[in-house]
């Protein structure tokens, strides 16, 4: 998720208070702060920018650390920042096989696309072992006052949050195929290819839920260990009001899009980028604020510590249309401004509370990650954060 | 001795999370921290200056694992802050010359989009094997016929002659198109049309041949489509998306999600030039091919105005990628959407033709 999230990994936390009245004395909040500014991240970013192309790609690494070490070095919690230490070798490393992986499967689903679901499956077993090594290198990589995070969760435990996205491939290779001699059935075989999109749109918040969980429950910093509170359920709660919310919107958005297109097509047709825009922004702006402050108010760390996010669905929605708006308006020009307000934004409203010492903790053992998982995870579009 | 400082720091040594506030001196050739529980003193080959970030804090490794925490105004008087990345730190300070190589870079790349990508796509594409490339026509005309075709109901001296004239225009073709089979279907939703299934097959809807009525203007639609055969389009087009896709996600990949919802445009623009030039390669191999035959080029044109006549919406001749063609006369027309259209328009199309017959 890069610049537009805190990564998660690097806030040692807590979950805040609970929202029932009868709360204990309020813990003193620690608030975490973004400090970097839209002219100095332009700079570097239109500098990122630059190299990347005129290397053909080689350098997307080096401008990844650079923009991660930025956005990192700015989040100040307690006086003191977080820092980001991804070697771009690793990562070049890591790149390099994603991009022949990827075009391995472009090219197989290509010309052999009755294989796609079979080759799907084939490479299931390695998703687990990519969502552990992305965990473990962010988490590795990831320091706070000279302590490095770090990440334990196991493959097994990945693979048992993972296992309902396999339901897409297998009902692709056992549902019936169409047949050509009987054409009444066909609209029962156009049924048939809702089904899967279905059963994945189901499953969708458990993984989601179980994965986070995983991320959270294995990680630590220092020696410390955190723990998340959350449940799948509340991970359901919030996609099924987002799916009615979509429902809604659709119906909204639709029907005035389909008056304005009935009175003056061309009027129309210009709006329908503005309003997948505010589409985008309104379901982006509630589903992250709300799983945001689920997984951060429960999230807790050894020694009393909670983290407390009161991020606002529709404060979210606004910064992210007009992010949008900015980013077409400007061809793109204007994405470090909307990067830079939005991790402002992401860090005003995210605080530590606790009373203990944040001179307590202590560092833990670490060892090197490749950066395979993480390239992997990006190339084949896996967005396993918030 | 010479000695600078003292500058305030923060010192943390690396086993647990306290945060020392510390003063450090430069002494000649030592480094020396003091601060309430810290007093320490370094050699300054032994102080690793990170390169600096913005106006983050600098890093300054020390042995051990212990860091010392340094504003860069400050630390400078101490230790030289490495110019980090040389380069990228040098650009970041030269916005405008910056700006410059972006503007050229940005033109090398319309020129690498416009000509390198088609270019690299056409010589990998020459070297794929016919018999890869049947297979997945064999699997696209069989997902056709299970959700959208029927048998044809043309009658069979109908198929016939019309596979005669298939063969004449075949018969003076050469490479890919020279091998490539006639398939008739009834299109349903798609109706009139006519589609190159890459590996060697062009399928003709039977509302298309109603339509044209005239056998030789179908003959003409059918040159249009072993135009695509031969320049081997169905490749080229998954190539060449396949190789932009990645660029951009190499360069986008820095990107994040959010500017990855708005990142899809360019590249759709970009595919339908692609598609825009083919249709304009078909275009020109058929009026050979028809010139080859003793006809005129003019034939294409009159079939592409009777097509854009009975749907307005969309023009003839789709590559099998391509959507099914919109139904209702009030759709915006080619025209109206320019850019976005996966085909030339058509007028230009037919005067292209009327052009070529002369």
């Amino acid at each position: 998720l890069s610049d537009l999230a805190l990564p998660s990994d690097e806030v040692p936390a807590q979950p805040a208070l609970p929202a029932s009245s009868a709360a204990p004395p309020a813990a003193p909040l620690q608030p975490f702060r973004f400090q970097g500014k839209a002219q100095e991240y332009f700079g570097i970013w239109i500098v990122n920018l630059l190299l990347t192309i005129v290397t053909l790609g080689l350098y997307s690494p080096w401008a990844k650390v650079r923009r991660k070490r930025y956005f990192y070095g700015n989040t100040w919690l307690a006086g003191s920042n977080f820092e980001y230490h991804g070697n771009p070798v690793a990562i070049l490393k890591g790149r390099l096989i994603a991009v022949v992986a990827f075009g391995a499967y472009t090219l197989v689903t290509h010309y052999w696309p009755r294989y796609g679901a079979l080759l799907l499956l084939a490479m299931a077993p390695a998703v687990p072992w990519l969502v552990v090594r992305t965990f473990a290198f962010n988490a590795v990589n990831s320091s706070y006052r000279n302590l490095r995070f770090g990440f334990r969760g196991r493959y097994r435990e990945a693979a048992r949050a993972l296992w309902p996205l396999l339901v897409g491939p297998v009902l692709a290779l056992v549902l019936p195929q169409a047949d050509p001699e009987h054409p009444a059935k066909r609209v029962a075989d156009m049924g048939i290819l809702l089904v899967a999109p279905g059963v994945l749109a189901l499953v969708y918040p458990y993984v989601l839920a179980k994965v986070q969980l995983l991320h959270l429950n294995r990680s630590r910093y220092g020696t410390a260990a955190m723990h998340c509170s959350a449940t799948v359920g509340q991970f359901y709660r919030i996609y099924i009001l987002a799916g009615i919310m979509f429902a809604g919107l659709v119906f909204i958005l639709g029907l005035l899009l389909g008056i304005l297109v009935a009175v003056t097509l061309g009027i129309g047709i210009a709006l329908v980028p503005l309003v997948y825009i505010v589409f985008v922004a309104l379901m982006m702006g509630y589903t992250r604020s709300r799983v945001g402050n689920l997984v951060f108010n429960a999230t807790a760390l050894d020694g009393g510590w909670r983290l407390r996010s009161t991020l606002k669905a529709r404060e979210l929605a606004n910064l992210y249309t007009v992010n949008l708006f900015a980013i077409v308006l400007t061809l793109g020009f204007m994405i470090p401004w909307a990067a830079v307000r939005t991790a402002r934004y992401r860090a005003e409203h995210l605080a530590l509370a606790g009373a203990g010492d944040l001179d307590a903790f202590a560092a833990g053992s670490e060892r090197e990650i490749g950066a395979a998982g993480e390239e992997m995870g990006e190339m084949f579009d896996v967005d396993l954060s918030l | 001795v010479t000695t600078a400082g003292p500058i305030a720091a923060d010192f943390f040594d690396g086993r647990s999370s306290a945060r020392h506030l510390v003063q450090a001196t430069r002494e000649g050739n030592l480094l020396r921290i003091a601060g309430a529980a810290v007093a320490l003193e370094v050699p300054v080959e032994h102080a690793n200056v990170q390169p600096r970030i913005g106006r983050t804090p600098v890093r300054v490794l020390l042995p051990g694992n212990a860091l010392l925490l340094a504003e860069a105004t400050e630390l400078e008087r101490l230790l030289p802050i490495p110019r980090s990345r040389g380069l990228a730190h040098r650009l970041e300070s030269h916005l405008g010359a910056v700006f410059a190589s972006l503007a050229g870079v940005v033109a090398a790349a319309w020129l690498f989009v416009q000509f390198g990508v088609p270019w690299a796509a056409r010589e990998i594409a020459q070297r794929i094997p016919p018999e890869m490339e049947r297979d997945i026509a064999t699997q696209s005309l069989n997902q056709l016929d299970g959700y959208v075709f029927s048998r044809s109901n043309l009658l069979p001296e109908r198929q016939a002659k019309l596979r005669a004239l298939f063969a004449e225009l075949r018969g003076s073709a050469r490479g890919a198109a020279a091998n490539a089979q006639l398939e008739f279907r009834d299109g349903g939703l798609i109706g009139a049309n006519a589609f190159a299934l890459p590996g060697g097959t062009v399928v003709a809807t039977d509302q298309l041949v109603v339509l044209l009525r005239d056998d030789e203007r179908v003959a003409a639609v059918l040159a249009h489509e072993l135009g695509h055969l031969e320049h081997r389009h169905g490749s080229r087009q998954i190539l060449q998306s396949s190789i932009i896709g990645l660029l951009s996600a190499a360069i986008a990949g820095d990107a994040s999600t959010l500017t990855t919802v708005v990142v899809g445009l360019p590249t759709m623009l970009i595919h339908s030039g692609y598609s825009r030039d083919f249709e304009r390669e078909a275009d020109r191999y058929a009026y050979g091919l028809l010139e080859a035959t003793q006809r005129s080029p003019r034939l294409l044109g009159e079939a592409l105005e009777q097509l854009e006549n009975a749907h307005p919406a969309r023009t003839s001749s789709c590559s099998p990628d391509d959507a099914p063609p919109q139904r209702k006369r009030h759709g915006p027309t080619a025209e109206d959407l320019g850019y976005l259209s996966t085909h030339p328009a058509t007028p230009e199309r037919i005067r292209d033709a009327e052009a070529a017959a002369r």
